[in-house]
């Protein structure tokens, strides 16, 4: 068990808090300029993402007068604060183990929809019809892939194997994984690892499933109504959302790190998560067109589900 | 498979295509119909692009000593079809590439093109006629110069003169 | 202090909102040009086209302001937080263009609402409304420093 100083250091500075939050802009940033690269464009400098929250301090805050108004005000924080405690107990390999002894994938299965619900909430109390058009998307596609996410989960678990508590916990996870070599290159995997893949846009709305979010369509959704400090809270949550599930996966399938020294093993798993965001994120937003929303839901149950699906009776079987 | 991964390939390689115009100068096309503009001393006031205007942007006004004609085209209702430019005999109005027009708020009713062109004079008599500009003399009045740059009625005088002297007409012939 | 500083690097993000006041959709053409093509990227001032009226920065106006429109852009208008800024875009905001005698255009549009920046053209070129945005961050600026907003 951790102490209550470790607990609010990983809460606060690191691998939560401030760390999630630096990441999350740069990997954003990262984000918007690669995607204008791919496009021919020059691209916004790389620390746009946080001049955008900073400028959102100062504008002015508008509540609908039919809107729920504590609901309204507290969705941000509440996906605020999820995405920070997920980023808090998301173990970085070679560098920081997260919170030892504890089943924290089941957590993380609680902590992940964490945003989503946020978002749901915000567009229910929005009070706008763009609102709760965005809640019902944002549901239906949070159905759609937490299949694959949960498949893959169980998919790691059963091929670590260990017995009762330790099977769930991501430490036991990346010590496997120290020792038999990264999950990525395992070919039962392999499938698990490709509905990851397909997880982080649908989870982020990055190209062909930025459904719920949809700028001309549903007018950018849930955060319609929001503006000025709430709306940077929702841009913040968006930005750490996208570290912690591009951390999930870099945990689940290879966080090797590069030998013993800490900080090169940081920059290494930075560069990690940059890798998998610029393939996941990136391609997918410079590239697709979205999807309808059923034609959403269908990719997911269709092809992404059976991948995760036969990763996990591969694993049990082999087991 | 996956054709748009070569799109993104080349287009990484062939590196951004776009203009950098604000933090630095940009081409503009030769002949681009930007603010039009009036050389006064060309000017006829026919008021040929008046007429043509779609937009309603030009007007004239009147001076109050009478002495000649404030020429306006407002840039914030011009729509910069160049019809003025085409149909204006002396090519007084001109369509410059000039796009740099945004401006702020307080100046957008008073962001026009104002010349003065000023009235001619009958060089008989000395009433206000429209202006005479030499190309205009050139083009049109080459044959009577002088007689060009008279007013109606001194122009009809001058002929009726000029033909009583050269006795053009014989009354009593034509009966 | 802090405030100076969000004050200084604030109008380096500047969110665009295209508003449509009856506009025969040339400007809107040109502003999309402006939003999409790689030739005229303004993301690279930080620009980003938004939705939403409630995230927008500065409001890019374009049309004659037709009778049929006039409530629903007046109150979308008003859902813009302060400090905003008006760019009208194109001829017909501020005179009507083409339209100017027509029963149902009530142009001009600052009777309704104030414009900060305008940018002729019938539609204005890409470059040029690019110069407009870049003279209304200005505005912008000053306005956050001065604490002020259009309403005032």
């Amino acid at each position: 068990m951790t102490s209550f100083f470790e607990a609010t250091f990983a809460m606060l500075i690191f691998p939560g808090g401030l760390f999630a939050l630096a990441a999350g802009l740069m990997l954003k940033g990262v984000d918007r300029k690669a995607v204008a690269r791919l496009q021919r464009r020059v691209g916004p400098p790389l620390y746009q993402p946080a001049l955008d929250v900073l400028k959102l301090t100062v504008k002015e805050t508008l509540i609908p007068h039919t809107a729920n108004e504590l609901a309204f005000k507290l969705a941000p924080v509440l996906g605020l604060s999820g995405v920070l405690l997920t980023a808090a107990v998301m173990p970085i390999g070679g560098v920081w183990n997260g919170v030892t002894g504890m089943k924290d994938l089941l957590v993380l299965l609680y902590l992940l929809p964490l945003p989503a619900m946020a978002l749901m909430i915000a567009g229910s109390a929005s009070s706008s019809p763009y609102g709760a058009l965005g809640f019902s998307r944002e549901m239906v596609v949070m159905f759609a892939y937490e299949m694959p996410l949960i498949a893959s989960f169980l998919a790691v678990a059963v091929r670590v194997g260990g017995t009762g508590g330790s099977m769930f916990a991501l430490d036991s996870i990346i010590n496997y994984q120290m020792a038999h070599g990264p999950m990525i290159f395992d070919p039962i995997m392999l499938p698990a690892f490709i509905a990851m893949l397909l997880f982080i846009p649908g989870t982020m709305g990055a190209g062909l499933f930025d459904i719920p979010e949809a700028e001309p369509e549903v007018i950018e959704g849930p955060l319609l109504e929001y503006s000025g400090p709430l709306l940077a809270m929702f841009q913040l949550m968006s930005a750490v959302k996208l570290v912690v599930v591009v951390e999930l996966v870099v945990a689940l399938f290879m966080p090797n790190g590069l030998g013993g020294n800490v900080l090169v093993n940081l920059v290494w798993h930075l560069f990690k998560c940059l890798a998998l965001m610029l393939v996941a994120v990136t391609v997918f937003r410079a590239s697709t067109g979205r999807l309808r929303l059923e034609q959403g839901f269908t990719f997911f149950v269709k092809y992404t589900s059976p991948l995760a699906l036969a990763s996990l009776g591969l694993a049990y079987m082999l087991r | 498979m996956l054709p748009f991964l070569k799109v993104l390939a080349r287009n990484l390689r062939q590196g951004p295509s776009t203009d950098p115009f604000p933090f630095a100068p940009t081409y503009t096309p030769a002949r681009f119909r930007g603010r039009a503009e009036l050389d006064a001393e060309q000017c006829i006031l026919c008021g040929i692009c008046r007429h043509v205007c779609a937009a309603g942007a030009i007007q004239f006004r009147a001076a109050e000593d009478g002495s000649g004609m404030e020429f306006r085209v407002w840039h914030n209702s011009c729509t910069y079809c160049g019809l003025c430019a085409h149909y204006c005999p002396t090519k007084a109005i001109r369509m410059t590439n000039d796009w740099h027009l945004s401006h702020k708020g307080e100046d957008m009713y008073s962001f026009a093109e104002t010349k003065f062109v000023k009235l001619g004079q009958c060089a008989e008599c000395g009433a206000t006629i429209q202006p005479r500009p030499a190309a205009i003399v050139e083009k049109l009045g080459a044959r009577y110069p002088e007689r060009f740059m008279l007013c109606p009625k001194c122009k009809r005088e001058t002929l009726a003169n000029h033909a009583a002297s050269r006795k053009v007409i014989r009354v009593e012939e034509a009966r | 202090m802090l405030n100076k500083f969000i004050n200084k690097i604030a109008p380096r993000s500047p969110w665009l909102y295209r508003l449509n006041a009856g506009s025969c959709n040339g400007c809107d053409v040109e502003l999309a040009t402006v939003a999409l093509i790689p030739r005229y990227d303004v993301e690279r001032l930080g620009c980003k086209y938004c939705g939403s009226p409630r995230h927008a920065d500065i409001v890019l106006i374009s049309g004659p302001l037709t009778s049929r429109v006039r409530d629903k852009v007046l109150r979308v208008y008003d859902e813009i937080p302060h400090p905003k800024v008006t760019l009208a875009c194109g001829a017909c905001p501020v005179s009507g263009g083409v339209y100017r005698d027509s029963y149902t255009v009530n142009s001009p549009i600052d009777q309704y609402i104030p414009i900060d920046v305008v940018v002729p053209g019938c539609p204005p070129r890409p470059h040029a409304i690019i110069e407009g945005v870049a003279l209304a961050l200005e505005i912008w600026r000053k306005r956050l420093e001065e604490g002020t907003c259009s309403r005032s």
